[in-house]
């Protein structure tokens, strides 16, 4: 695997340099922990076969300063990175999400607001528990502070859920697959074709489906592409969560209460009626009824909050191989443009 | 590809080599007429029609749709086993394997028998439609004399 990769990137350092990037982002902060010396063989995850490196390049095209230096070190060190050969999908992800514990744990890749929130969630109620529960304990009724304890560990293991686990991201396919379906494979290269959408019939109502240029694929309904995650999500399951500026909602709500009621009259009135918050706020139903309506304003709120849940799409802690990821790649959009 | 690699790496022309011959594949796309549940369209693509019947390409994508089906149905059980979980702060997520899951593997062990009864013989491969996100089924054309 690796030879095919080195033959390749000794033809063309560009190529070389483009492709390893390509390949994995995480590989090369990997490697160059534990290997620092063969930066430019870890990359290619030993999965970069001919065609992932030509891949990259195409997306690519910027030449690295020091593409010329990677290339030489693969052409001399091939080294069989046995951790590599089997690359699991978390490792040649290549979305902005962050994975943690091997692909086990999620988050965006913004910090500041979640370790902001955090901190304000146990400051609070650390001072809560201090310096109020004693009293309440006493003079009030054990049961107040045991509910609020409770009420604690809900919020802290909600958040936990929210902010750890898949929001939702749909699989990117591969360029050929796309081309596949829209049919009118790139006639100019390094340009971006026409947007383009499709027309589904979602019980008797019509919903456009637009292209995504980055996933390859047709946005199913419901589905956006966000900008946390560089990922198509799923807005129906969680979407919206891995927002940064949620764990902030979820702070002011937690220390303020007139917002909850707020907040929550409006996303009860949108499980009522079946309509996710993506789409509220985008007005998409507002004078229709959801074509997702199920009949009864509570049976919609019991099937939404309770009812069966699709696990992730990303099945991170399989083999890569399994699922074709392995010759994916990011497509930096404004490069592209800009080298037009 | 070709083309575009080729204007993109600059000098990166040198090194292309005719690829090998993959197998062509054609996608048959999401059903969204009843929602968004996992469907699939049953209508035969004219690039198969020369390989498999409708009738018989229909009831395979069905069985399929079926499985999905039933696995996004609400059920009384399923109702109290995501309330308990979420009183326990998603605790029960650990213990408890969500029945989705086991539906996944259901299709799985379907697009196996399927590819060994229908498709193997025809000289196409069906893809589980897990391996492409549930956006579509891979009905791939191999190049092997049938
Ligand atoms: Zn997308």
């Amino acid at each position: 695997m690796n030879a095919t990769a080195v033959s390749s990137s000794s033809g063309s350092s560009s190529g070389g340099g483009g492709g390893g990037i390509g390949g994995s982002r995480k590989g090369t902060s990997k490697a160059s922990s534990s290997a620092p010396s063969v930066s430019g063989t870890g990359n290619g995850s030993s999965s970069s076969t001919k065609r992932q490196a030509s891949r990259g390049a195409g997306a690519h095209g910027n030449v690295h300063d020091d593409g010329e230096v990677k290339a030489s070190h693969s052409a001399v060190v091939v080294m069989p990175e046995q951790e590599h050969a089997h690359p699991k999908v978390y490792e040649v992800y290549t979305g902005k999400s962050k994975l943690w514990c091997g692909g086990r744990c999620i988050t965006g890749d913004n910090y500041g607001a979640i370790i902001f929130s955090w901190i304000m969630i146990l400051l609070a109620s650390t001072l809560f528990f201090v310096f109020t529960a004693p009293f309440l304990w006493r003079d009030l009724s054990p049961a107040v502070v045991i509910i609020c304890a409770y009420l604690l560990y809900t919020v802290v293991a909600n958040l936990l859920w929210a902010g750890l686990t898949d929001p939702g991201i749909c699989p990117r396919a591969l360029r050929e697959e796309g081309d596949n379906i829209i049919r009118l494979p790139h006639t100019k290269p390094n340009t971006r074709p026409p947007p383009r959408q499709r027309t589904a019939m979602i019980n008797g109502q019509e919903v456009q489906m637009r292209y995504c240029f980055t996933c390859h694929q047709y946005r199913m309904p419901r589905d956006t592409h966000c900008g946390v995650t560089d990922d198509c999500v799923d807005t129906v399951g969680k979407g919206l969560a891995k927002h940064p500026g949620v764990p902030v909602v979820v702070f002011i709500t937690f220390v303020t209460f007139f917002p909850i009621s707020g907040l929550v009259t409006f996303h009860v009135a949108l499980v009522r009626s079946a309509v996710s918050t993506n789409e509220s706020l985008k007005l998409r139903f507002d004078n229709v009824e959801s074509p997702y309506h199920r009949g009864h304003p509570f049976k919609n709120a019991v099937y939404t909050l309770f009812g069966p849940l699709r696990p992730p799409l990303m099945r991170w802690r399989e083999l890569a191989s399994l699922y074709d990821l392995m010759h994916q790649h990011r497509e930096p959009r404004r490069k592209q443009r800009r080298r037009r | 590809m070709a083309t575009q690699t080729s204007s993109g790496g600059g000098d990166g022309s040198g090194a292309q080599q005719p690829s090998p011959p993959a197998p062509s594949a054609i996608f048959i796309q999401r059903d969204f007429s009843k929602g968004t549940t996992p469907r699939f369209a049953t209508t035969l693509p004219q690039q198969l029609a020369s390989k498999i019947s409708a009738e018989q390409f229909a009831h395979a994508i069905t069985q399929i749709n079926d499985v999905f089906e039933e696995a996004e149905a609400p059920s009384l059980s399923l109702y109290m086993t995501n309330v308990l979980s979420c009183l326990t702060g998603h605790l029960l997520q650990f213990c408890v394997e969500n029945p989705y899951e086991k539906r996944f593997r259901e299709v799985s062990a379907l697009t196996e028998q399927l590819n060994q009864q229908v498709f193997g013989p025809k000289g196409l491969r069906m893809v589980d439609p897990l391996r492409r996100g549930l956006r579509a089924i891979e009905i791939q054309v191999l190049n092997v004399a049938v």
